[in-house]
Parts: structure tokens; sequence; C-alpha cells
């Protein structure tokens, strides 16, 4: 039995690892696609919060590592990598908020949403560590692979709300979803709502705006500057206010790179200024395209919010502010969501949870910075723009909405956590190798 | 054994992803004062904030819809009644309610969905076939016609949407009236989070200015070093 499940388990790993560079990059690209484009059903309704959405990739996750790397484990051998261990301990997580939903559950609906909450908070280091894992032979044509996917996603999206638009049509039966109501504007091929639109546009713009950085090409610019600015029109259809947002702020930092570099802007006043012009600019366009962005309509919306779902949620947690109520805890508590990823994390993990964010941001952008600092390829720019760009729109999109929500786009997102990841890892095995620096020589 | 999984095989700790000497210090140097900075400004925001907490008068609209079920209860399409069936298999006929519990449940879900921001408060059963909802809605909604109008959509979408909905409920009738509530900003949880909040935004916001100076340099160094090889 063992013999054939190591023959099938090193036969997925050569396809996926070691086998032709074409198979292993057609998955991570199709996989990238898929998160585009793949349809929400929920089944056990909007309450239950667990969708296809996210049941489908999860199994391809875990299968794969299963096939991979479960043998060592079943042959006695010790799991050392570091992104192996991660994965036991991700899934032991799981496992152990999975058997807490099933311990503090009083209804099978508390059970629905605390098993998809935990499925949820879980699938995003999973999706990361795989993609990290499978990437990690050959980071630069992963890259491209997954990019062209989110790419060819983005294309697809942007051509169905086009079509959308232009044939003024918007019906359930037609929008491969289950949640489109028809006062919705347009929505993406396979998930519907004003924020899950948005979001995958948000990123899609900022994968079209850090290639524009990283390119040379001026054919190649040309392209993706016509792509960036069907983003733009697409978000204003959508007008998802936290997505526009987050994607002026997106906007506001390439543009403030983008003079730095172009005039050698050098002292500390011409690099604010470099920042500051273009922020004033983006401000006055959101300030004349969306009258509900204007800060008065904004911040009102924002108080309104805090008084609906945050402070409910803070009530809800009042006893138990250290660790929360636990995964989905606080939507079954409030009965509904907290329209705030940071008071919907304090809910479900309590301050805990709240510190864990803020220590993954900050250590996100400590890497970036580390990989910025040194002589880096364009790959690598483009990877830490991507993550110095999710962080800001995460940051933002949270103080508005549960930035979590919409499953896909956060999976895209998480996807390039793990290709970020990959490449420092390869530039730190390159640092060692360089130097001989191992502590445990020392 | 295979080696396939001779990758897997590095003792723990040699990882040189974690072990490239001054990163790691760095890491942990940089994890700790973050945790520091982020728990004392928490907390000292969080005192201060307690110095200015009170209370805040909110105002909120209260919509009630009611209407009534068009058939009897539990009598659904397959023509016999619920209850009658429930004791003829020898159960309690009360369960009868959980039918129309359904309805409604169903009803208000639809509403949700067509994202329409309200909370249902209470669910009432005046008489055999009545029923009388209450929402409460907030934001966005400053008028009582503006809320109306939002409600009156939100049902005609739902009862649209459902054959069922559309057959088993009949005529609806709607009001709205404008009620005051007095919140209490300042419970020590509340202002614990704004001061983590505020703590963690900051320390983000200047590690994020320090990527930004480092990433925005001349092109001419984007193609050196041994990233060639990757």
């Amino acid at each position: 039995m063992i013999k054939y499940v190591s023959r099938i388990a090193s036969k997925a790993h050569k396809l996926l690892k070691t086998g032709p560079v074409q198979t292993k990059h057609l998955f991570l690209g199709s996989w990238a696609l898929a998160l585009n484009i793949g349809p929400r059903f929920e089944l056990w309704g909007l309450p239950g919060d667990l969708r296809v959405q996210d049941l489908t990739f999860i199994p391809i996750a875990l299968a794969a590592y299963f096939l991979i790397d479960g043998l060592a484990v079943i042959k006695g051998n010790r799991p050392s990598d570091t992104l192996f261990v991660s994965l036991w301990v991700c899934l032991l997580g799981l496992l152990m908020t999975v058997f807490f939903a099933i311990l503090v559950s009083n209804s099978k609906w508390e059970l629905a949403l605390r098993v998809g909450f935990s499925v949820r908070y879980f699938e995003l280091p999973l999706t990361a560590i795989l993609i990290a894992r499978i990437a990690s032979t050959s980071i630069k044509l992963s890259v491209i692979a997954f990019t062209a996917g989110v790419l060819l996603g983005g294309v697809l999206n942007l051509t169905w709300i086009a079509l959308q638009l232009l044939l003024d049509f918007n019906r359930p039966a037609l929008s491969f979803s289950s949640t489109v109501p028809s006062m919705y504007g347009p929505g993406l091929v396979g998930e519907g709502g004003v924020f899950g639109t948005g979001q995958n546009l948000t990123i899609l713009l900022a994968v079209v705006i850090g290639l524009l950085l990283v390119s040379n090409n001026f054919w190649t610019k040309l392209l993706l500057t016509f792509g960036a600015v069907a983003i733009v029109i697409g978000l204003f259809e959508v007008n998802s206010r936290t997505s526009i947002g987050s994607s002026a702020a997106i906007a506001t930092i390439a543009i403030g790179l983008w003079i730095r570099e172009r005039y050698h802007a050098k002292g500390r006043p011409v690099i604010l200024l470099s920042f500051m012009l273009p922020a004033l600019a983006v401000f006055v366009i959101v300030w004349l395209a969306v009258p509900r962005l204007r800060p008065s309509p904004a911040l009102a919306t924002l108080e309104n919010r805090y008084w609906d779902w945050t402070h409910p949620t803070l009530l809800a947690i009042e006893s138990r502010e250290i660790f929360g109520l636990g995964p989905g805890g606080t939507r079954h508590e409030i009965i509904g969501e907290t329209h705030n990823m940071f008071a919907g994390v304090l809910g479900d993990f309590g301050l805990v949870g709240l510190l864990g964010i803020f220590f993954l941001t900050i250590f996100s952008l400590f890497i970036a910075r580390q990989e910025a600092k040194g002589p880096f390829s364009r790959v690598s720019r483009f990877l830490t723009l991507m993550t110095v760009f999710l962080c800001v729109n995460y940051l933002l999109a949270s103080l508005a909405q549960d930035a979590l929500l919409p499953v896909n786009s956060t999976q895209l997102a998480a996807g390039f956590v793990g290709l970020f990841v990959s490449r420092v890892r390869f530039r730190n095995r390159e640092l060692a190798s360089k130097n001989s620096y191992v502590v445990g020589r020392q | 054994m295979p080696p396939v999984f001779q990758e897997n095989l590095r003792p723990l700790g040699r990882s040189p992803a974690w072990t490239a000497g001054e990163f790691s210090l760095k890491t942990w140097r940089v994890f700790g004062s973050a945790t520091i900075l982020i728990i004392a400004v928490g907390v000292g925001s969080g005192l201060f904030s307690y110095l200015l907490s009170g209370d805040f008068s909110r105002q909120y609209m209260i919509a009630e819809l009611e209407g009534e079920f068009t058939t009897s209860p539990g009598d659904y399409s397959s023509g016999y009644s619920l209850s009658d069936s429930l004791a003829a298999a020898g159960l309690d006929p009360n369960m009868k309610s959980m039918a129309e519990d359904r309805l409604i449940v169903s009803l208000v879900e639809k509403m949700e969905r067509g994202g329409t921001d309200f909370t249902l408060l209470d669910i009432e059963y005046p008489s055999e076939r009545k029923f009388h909802l209450r929402f409460v809605f907030s934001y966005e909604d400053p008028t009582e016609v503006a809320t109306l109008k939002k409600l009156q959509e939100a049902l005609d979408r739902s009862l649209k949407s459902s054959y069922r909905l559309k057959t088993q409920l009949g005529e609806f009738s709607l009001s709205v009236s404008p009620t005051t509530v007095t919140e209490r900003f300042g419970a020590p949880i509340t202002l614990l989070f704004f001061g983590v909040l505020i703590a963690g935004f900051a320390i983000v916001a200047l590690m994020l200015g320090s990527v930004l100076s480092h990433l925005s340099r001349p092109r001419a160094a984007f193609s050196e070093g041994f990233e060639r090889r990757d």
C-alpha cells in the first residue's frame, strides 16, 4: 500500500515540482484564472458562509501536499523544511478550530458559520504556502504564469462587465452567481456583489501598475496603460467606495515612485512633494467622480458602520477580550457582518488576533524593505511592489469592510504573498551559500 | 528513500531563510519593538480616550412590516394541513410555527441579500394568519421617506425572486418611525481597540515610508546581482 502511495506521490511531485516546467506553470496559471472566474455557490445558504469557492481549492492544496510531503511523515522522517512545518501548523490550527466549533456550537447554523470561517481563515496561509512551495525551483516562470492567469482572468471579467453595461443586463441567471441581486451594478464572471467585484479589480489594478513600474518595453507599457484605464472605469462603474479608495492610494504610491525615479528626486521635501502632489490630484479626481467618497459622507458612513457593527462586536466580546469568540463567533453573535476586518478579527481572535494582523503586515513590509535594500531583479521588484500594494489595500479596505470576505480575491493576494515568500527564501539561500554562513556551525 | 523527499530532511533550525545571521536578529528586533510599541501606544491612547468618553445620542429608523399568510398556518400547496399531519405522526402540533418561521426567515434573508442594511429586531404573530416584523435601519437612511422607499424596494425584489414567497404571503403594510437611542462610547475594550488600531497604523505607515524610500531608485540597479539566476 505504502509502495503504491509512494509511487503516486513521486509522480505527482515530479509533475508539479521537478517535472516539465510547463506542467507546473500551467497549474499555477490555471489556478489564478480559476480564482478569478470560479463560480460561487452557497452550500448552506448565506448565513453558513461556506462556499464552493472555498471548498474547490482547499482539497487541491491539501491533496497535493499530502501526495508530495505526507509520505515523509508516514515513513517516519523528520519534517524539517520551513514551509512543510508551516503547512502542518496550519492544518493543525484548522483541525483545532473545527474541533472547537463542534464543541461550542449550539445549532447547525452556528456550526456552519464557525466551520466556514475556520476554513476561510486557514485557507489563505495554505494557499500561500502551496504556491510558495510550487514556485520554489523556478520563481521567475512561476510569477509569469501566475500573473498571466490573473491578467487573463481580469480580461475576462472586464469583458463581462463591459457586456453587462453595453447590453444593460445583470440578472442572476446570467451572472453565474447566486448572490447578484438586480439592484447591483456589474459583477464579476464568478462572483457578484459590489465589494467582491471592487476588490478583484483593485488587485488587478495593483498587478497592472506593478508591471507598468517594472516594464521597459514601450508597447507593453502602452497596453498596460490601456488596461489600467479600463480597470479604473470598471471600478467607477462598480462603485465600490472602499475599493476605489484603496485603488486611489495604490495609484498615488505608484505615481510618486514613478516621479521619483523619472526625475531622480532627492531630499526629503522633494520626495514628500512627489507623493503629495499625486495624492492631491487623485483626491480631487475622486472628489469629483464619487460624491459618496467625499470626507463628510465617507466619515458619516464609517461612523454609522461603527455603531451598527463594530460597537455590537465590542460589546459581544466584553468578557473575552484576549482570545475572542473563535472563528465565526462574531458573525453569529451580532447576526451579520462586522463591516470592519479589524473588528471582525478582534471579535473572532481577540486582542491576540488584532496584534497578529499588525505583526503580519509589519513583518511583510520589513521583508519587503530588506528585499528593496539589496540589488534586485525586475521579478523581485514586481513582487515587492505587489506586497506593498496589497498591504495598503488590505489596511484601507479593512476599515470599511470585512476585507477577507471576497474569498477568491483574497486567495489571489495570498498567491502573490506565496510567490514573494518563495523569492525571499531563494535570496536567503543565495546569501547563505555566498557567505557559507549557517548558525548551526557557529 | 526516494530522492523526492531529500529536501525535507534538512534539520530544523538550519533553513537558511531563517538563519541568515543579521536578517534573523533584525527580524526579532523589529518584532519586539513593534509589540512593545503597539501595546504601549494602545494602552496609553486607550487610557487617554477613557478620559474623553461619554454618552452619545444616535437616531435610528424603526421600520415595521405587517402582512399575512395567504394559506392557513401549516397548510401548503400539498393540500393538507401540516399541523394535522404532525398530530397524526404523534408530534407536537405547535411545531407548525416552524413552517411560518421558515417562510419569514426566507423573506428576511432575501431582503438582506438585496444589500439593504437593516437588522431584524423581532417577529410577532398577532393572530393565526398575521405576522409583524420590526427592522432597525440606520446608516445612509437619513429620512423616513428614504427608509420607507428602501424597505419597499427590498420587499418587492424579494417577492419577485421567489414564487413561494409571492404565492404564500399576501398584502403588506409598511411604516417607519425615527427613534433616538443613547449609546455609551468608552468601554475599556472600545478604547483599547482604537488604541491598538492607531498604534498599528502609525507603525505600518513608518515602515511603508521606509520601504518606499528604498523602492524608488535608479533603474540601473535592478538588473544587478544574483537574481539573474532565478
